[in-house]
């Protein structure tokens, strides 16, 4: 009996299938877009913590505050070495400098973003290679005017061929310095950077020897961001206090509040919290949309069941109870959102397909989501269908039956 | 012509019986009595008509008849079976048993082909699909469509639509065919073809009500009930021109 229902309120929609589909848009687009939504903002989470594990989870960042430091309260090399000599629970220690510089080798004046890295630096983030290789000892140490590509830049700048050993000319203020490319490769740094692809100019990013980025510099570099990793989790704290210690000891500047230490896990906390609401927040959204498309069947059930009256007289004289005619409706209104959560659900997910590909990242479709949205569409079906339903069950036929 | 059937005296068995049957509309401000006291037993096997000027309380009647309206006061019983005693699931098993409705507008549905429309009444009968078509199919041949069974009402005329009707109201084998207006929305040639089914049912035993507001359909009745003001006013056995319809009770 209920196969033949269903087959009756089928047979109803099929013979309005134009306003059937209009019915069915309102939960086609909220389903697809919390669907979109959901798994975008699932994707960008999982990649963003992904590449939060690549750092790892015992590392800390000290920073120098921004506002009130001064120029002597700023790291220098030896602050550097004394962190990586006198704390014996962090096993890393690295500074990073930043330098911009311009090149004139691909047609107009390129922008190049130049981090100076060393050894520790390399295992902190993770550098990994594509092609060629990494700095050598007696090139970290020496200064030698090498560098790395960063992966998308060759990609972007030498399609489809390597760029070992070509000569790039940097322009920096002012004065030029050739430099050997002799491997590409990526980190954590660069990927994050790849999210930010505008269609703003380009930069180039490139990574080389520390001591070669300080020479560049002017030979004396002060740095704002110290990058540790501690031997054990466990130790994190009391290694983040001894580096303010110390540093604050060798400045002094103690009280000043001047250096302060993060640690990865707690980053990594923060965005995952930030993606949570945000995710949350926009799915919110979305189930609004939803709750309007529902009104919206709810709508154009009503205008049926008033447009119908004749019909529903007519099954009412042939025999049909007020149940008969309550089940078709709800029959009627649950497919129509059945069938509008499916092509939501498949619509959503090659919605975010596309919005993935151009983000950079393979959004994460939970069935749990699909799951729940294909319930969601059909409690609304129901829901929304029953007032409808009811007042058709409850239409006198008298009337509708001699209306012409 | 008046009082010709008396309510005692029958020994055939009453198919509609009403005693001081009235049906009072309301609404917020107003109160309209529709019917004001109704007396009437029919039987089956009849050929009625109902006449009546608008607003004398036809439709009201026919509403009644049809268990498709509750009565006001008095007493309605339709094959035996008191109407007050019927929830809204039991007049709708009971309707779909006894009795095949016929409306001016025909009332076909647009959506369905011709023989699901004249299934429709099985399905709330609950008779299994195979059974359905089969004698949906029959019902069809019988009023000579049956070539026509999966087009749609649209695609066919009115005389024929009216027919499917016929078809549709007949499918479960109902003792009464009650039908209003049945051809107020067809030419002569087609409404001829229409009462022709009417007498063929009624050969067959089926209780025939039209109503009507056509004289000369009307005359094709064995029987003429008027109404007037919500009250039957005349009631009366019709003699048709063969003579043959006069040997009643």
């Amino acid at each position: 009996m209920i196969r033949e229902r269903i087959s009756n309120a089928w047979q109803m929609l099929m013979g309005n299938k134009g306003r059937s589909i209009l019915t069915m848009l309102g939960i086609i687009v909220g389903i697809a877009a919390v669907i979109t939504v959901v798994s975008v903002g699932e994707g960008a989470k999982d990649a963003v913590l992904g590449q939060f594990d690549q750092v790892g989870a015992s590392s800390l960042l000290l920073s120098v505050s921004s506002g009130q430091a001064t120029d002597s309260d700023l790291l220098t090399a030896d602050d550097v070495e004394a962190v990586r000599e006198q704390i014996s629970e962090l096993r890393f220690v690295s500074a990073e400098h930043q330098l911009i510089g311009r090149t004139d080798k691909y047609g107009d004046s390129t922008m190049i973003f130049i981090t100076g890295i060393d050894q520790d630096w390399m295992r902190i983030s993770n550098l990994t290679m594509t092609d060629g290789r990494q700095f050598s000892l007696p090139e970290l140490e020496r200064g030698v005017p090498v560098m790395i590509l960063e992966e998308e830049t060759a990609k972007r700048l030498y399609p489809g061929r390597s760029p070992l050993g070509e000569i790039i000319e940097i322009n920096l203020q002012g004065s030029l310095r050739e430099v050997e490319v002799i491997g590409v490769g990526y980190s954590v740094v660069s990927q994050m950077t790849s999210f930010a692809n505008t269609d703003m100019e380009m930069p180039m990013i490139v990574y080389m020897p520390l001591s070669t980025a300080v020479n560049f510099a002017g030979g004396e570099a002060r740095f704002s961001r110290l990058i540790a990793m501690a031997d054990s989790p466990d130790h994190l704290q009391t290694a983040g206090e001894q580096m303010i210690n110390l540093l604050e000891n060798r400045h002094g500047n103690q009280g000043g509040n001047l250096y302060s230490v993060t640690e990865t896990a707690q980053l990594m906390e923060q965005a995952e919290k930030v993606a949570s609401i945000f995710t949350n927040f926009i799915a919110i959204v979305a189930a609004i949309s939803l709750l309007v498309g529902g009104i919206g069947v709810m709508n154009i059930m009503l205008v049926s069941v008033a447009e119908r009256t004749r019909e529903i007289g007519l099954r009412k004289a042939l025999g049909a109870t007020m149940n008969d005619i309550m089940w078709q409706f709800l029959f009627e209104s649950s497919i129509l959102t059945f069938i509008g959560g499916v092509l939501g659900i498949i619509s959503g997910m090659l919605f975010s397909r596309v919005i993935g590909y151009y983000l950079g990242f393979v959004p994460t479709v939970a069935l749990r989501i699909v799951v729940i949205a294909v319930l969601f569409s059909t409690a609304i079906g129901l829901f929304f269908g029953l007032y409808p339903a009811r007042k058709a069950a409850k239409l006198s036929p008298i009337d509708a039956l001699r209306r012409e | 012509m008046s009082n010709a059937r008396g309510s005692e005296n029958t020994l055939q068995k009453a198919v509609i019986t009403m005693r001081d049957l009235t049906k009072v509309y309301r609404s917020a401000t107003l109160e309209y009595p529709a019917l004001r006291g109704i007396d009437l037993t029919v039987n089956e096997g009849e050929f009625v008509s109902i006449m009546g000027p608008s607003g004398s309380g036809k439709t009201t009647l026919m509403n009644i008849i049809g268990l498709l309206d509750n009565l006001t006061g008095g007493y309605y019983e339709l094959q035996g079976i008191d109407s007050s005693d019927l929830s809204d699931a039991g007049s709708a098993a009971l309707r779909n048993r006894t009795i095949g409705f016929i409306f001016q507008s025909f009332n076909l549905l647009p959506q369905m082909n011709l023989i699901d429309n004249v299934a429709l009444p099985m399905l709330y009968a609950g008779v299994p699909a195979k059974e359905r078509r089969d004698r949906a199919r029959e019902a069809l041949q019988h009023v000579g469509l049956e070539k026509w069974s999966q087009h749609r009402p649209t695609e066919i005329s009115g005389g024929q639509q009216q027919r499917v009707a016929v078809a549709r109201a007949m499918v479960m084998r109902p003792s009464i065919l009650l039908a209003d207006e049945p051809t107020g929305n067809l030419d002569s040639l087609a409404a001829e073809a229409v009462l022709k089914l009417f007498h063929e049912l009624h050969a067959i035993g089926v209780t025939v009500i039209i109503i009507t507001h056509d004289i000369s359909v009307a005359h094709r009745a064995d029987r003429l009930i008027e109404l007037f003001d919500g009250r039957i006013s005349n009631d009366s056995v019709l003699t048709g021109p063969d003579g043959r319809k006069a040997a009643l009770s």
